[in-house]
């Protein structure tokens, strides 16, 4: 039976390692710290237990909170430039649903690509989508702290707990 | 020129090796053999600029190719006539003011609606008319259908990447003609700024398809009902409470546009007058998602679009003077546009 040849309707995917990133936690010593906010309020009570952290564990010097200025749309390139010119680590979030997924990891890819060492939280149901738009965007390890689904309607404890997990996924244990 | 698969049908069937890959929709489709695909170029007569490429298609941005797009048409059930006006849609989603990477991922049911305007669309086959989004022999189904699997395997929008919470039928086709035989007013490209002979694919990213019937005497006004009954529906909340930059769509029978006319109204009219009724009270607004929402006020009230021309309306479906609808937009990406350019 002879073979039947088709064609692919999808293009191959082209071998981009250009800007792949990794985190290196002994700089966090003095360094200036981002957390940036694409416009979920639940992200608020934990990037104040991420501050906590950072501060009291990892040496940071100072923990500086930004939001996206352009809420449902990809960040400016002027915030882009603010944030990096600020801080040399950043910290972005929340992913907790499809489009905000995306701009997280277009924020934090388009900051690692400026300079930045640059990681991204979100929720489980949104990990395949985070690594897939990390990876399309040219930085297929770029770090990716997955919490629960709806962590940020549980109590305090639980909300430290995603804080704890998110700086020892990003950073290791405490440096300071 | 694109990669070809051998497949030996002893091990695969090449139906098998499609839904294995998920290039398909779920429904079965053409299968793109080299000689089906090189026949439909050669006949769409688009073969010449076969290995253009269109910019890149979002989240994968893996470039889309007049080839890899007549590649997914034919799947689709496309036939060459139609290649012209799938090829313009893709261009105009990919333009940035229509967030395809929104679309692409979000949680909402959000879809591109191509709406075709000009000669293209009747020398394509689409339907302007009765049942125009419904089933039928036209070809607004395999159209819309060739949109959605570039969607899928060029843009990689496939469930996992699509995060539609339920999504919607409309996410498998959706696609209509203007028409311009049964509407009193200037095509809609035009009010666009295109030319009267061009041909031109609008998309509009669309979350629900609401039908409207206005209820009205004989004797009196249809438009104080309609403009009220549309106005009403503009104000429910757009996308997670972003609002005001989406582009809805309302089409309107021949019917009800005909009557429209007698009273007075056009396109600009209609728009100025939804614009003004459109306007919802920020008091009214619901509360808990406020951090994350988006929206422009015009003094107490949130505007439903930045400006009037914003709300695409059109004249299209059955005769009658009962039935038109509205279109809720998808609110982070606004409405795009791009000429089909001739083979």
């Amino acid at each position: 039976m002879p073979l039947v040849q088709i064609y692919a309707p999808a293009p191959q995917a082209a071998d981009d390692t250009a800007a792949r990133v990794t985190y290196d936690g002994s700089s966090l010593k003095g360094a200036t710290v981002a957390v940036i906010n694409n416009g979920w309020g639940s992200i608020a009570e934990l990037t104040t237990f991420l501050e906590k952290q950072l501060l009291d564990n990892y040496g940071v010097s100072e923990v500086r909170f930004f939001k996206n200025p352009d809420k449902g749309h990809p960040a400016p390139e002027s915030f882009i430039a603010e944030v990096s010119q600020a801080a040399t680590v950043a910290i972005t979030g929340l992913g907790r649903c499809g489009a905000c997924t995306g701009w997280t990891c277009d924020t934090s890819v388009r900051l690692a690509k400026a300079g930045a060492q640059a990681g991204i939280v979100i929720t489980k149901p949104f990990e395949k989508l985070a690594h897939y738009c990390t990876g399309s965007a040219g930085a297929p390890e770029h770090p990716v702290v997955v919490l629960p689904v709806d962590f940020e309607y549980s109590d305090t404890d639980h909300l430290r707990g995603a804080a704890q997990q998110t700086v020892t996924e990003l950073f290791g244990g405490p440096r300071a | 020129m694109m990669e070809t698969i051998a497949l030996d049908p002893a091990e695969v069937s090449a139906e098998e090796y499609i839904h294995d890959n998920d290039w398909s929709d779920g429904l079965p489709v053409i299968v793109p053999t080299t000689d089906r695909v090189e026949r439909f170029l050669e006949e769409s007569g688009y073969g010449p600029i076969r290995n253009e490429v269109i910019d890149p298609v979002a989240p994968a941005g893996l470039p889309a190719s007049v080839e890899r797009i007549a590649v997914n048409a034919v799947m689709a059930g496309c036939r060459p006539e139609h290649l012209g006006v799938v090829i313009a849609a893709v261009e105009a989603m990919v333009k940035p003011e229509f967030q395809l990477a929104d679309i692409q991922v979000t949680t909402n049911p959000a879809t591109p609606m191509a709406i075709v305007s000009g000669p293209a669309a009747a020398s394509a086959g689409l339907s302007a008319g009765g049942g125009a989004l419904g089933p039928g022999q036209h070809a607004n189904g395999p159209v819309g259908r060739a949109v959605r699997l570039i969607m899928r395997n060029i843009g990689g929008a496939v469930i996992g990447i699509d995060h539609a919470t339920l999504g919607q039928p409309a996410k498998y086709t959706f696609c209509l003609a203007e028409s311009e035989a049964d509407s009193p007013w200037e095509p809609l490209r035009v009010s666009l700024g295109y030319q009267p002979a061009d041909s031109v694919v609008i998309v509009a990213g669309v979350e629900n398809v609401i039908n409207v019937v206005p209820i009205w005497n004989r004797g009196h006004d249809l438009a104080p009902p309609f403009l009220r009954q549309f106005s009403r529906l503009m104000h429910t909340v757009g996308t997670n409470i972003f609002t005001s930059y989406g582009s809805p769509v309302i089409v309107i029978s021949p019917g009800h546009a005909r009557r429209l006319a007698e009273e007075g109204y056009d396109r600009q009219r209609l728009q100025r007058e939804l614009f003004e009724l459109g306007k919802v009270p920020v008091a009214d607004m619901p509360f808990g998602n406020l951090d994350i929402a988006q929206w422009t006020t015009d003094g107490d009230d949130i505007l439903i679009t930045q400006r009037p021309e914003d709300i695409l309306i059109l004249v299209a479906g059955g005769n009658e003077s009962l039935h038109s609808m509205y279109m809720q937009p998808f609110c982070l990406g606004h409405a795009a546009s791009a000429l089909v350019r001739p083979p």
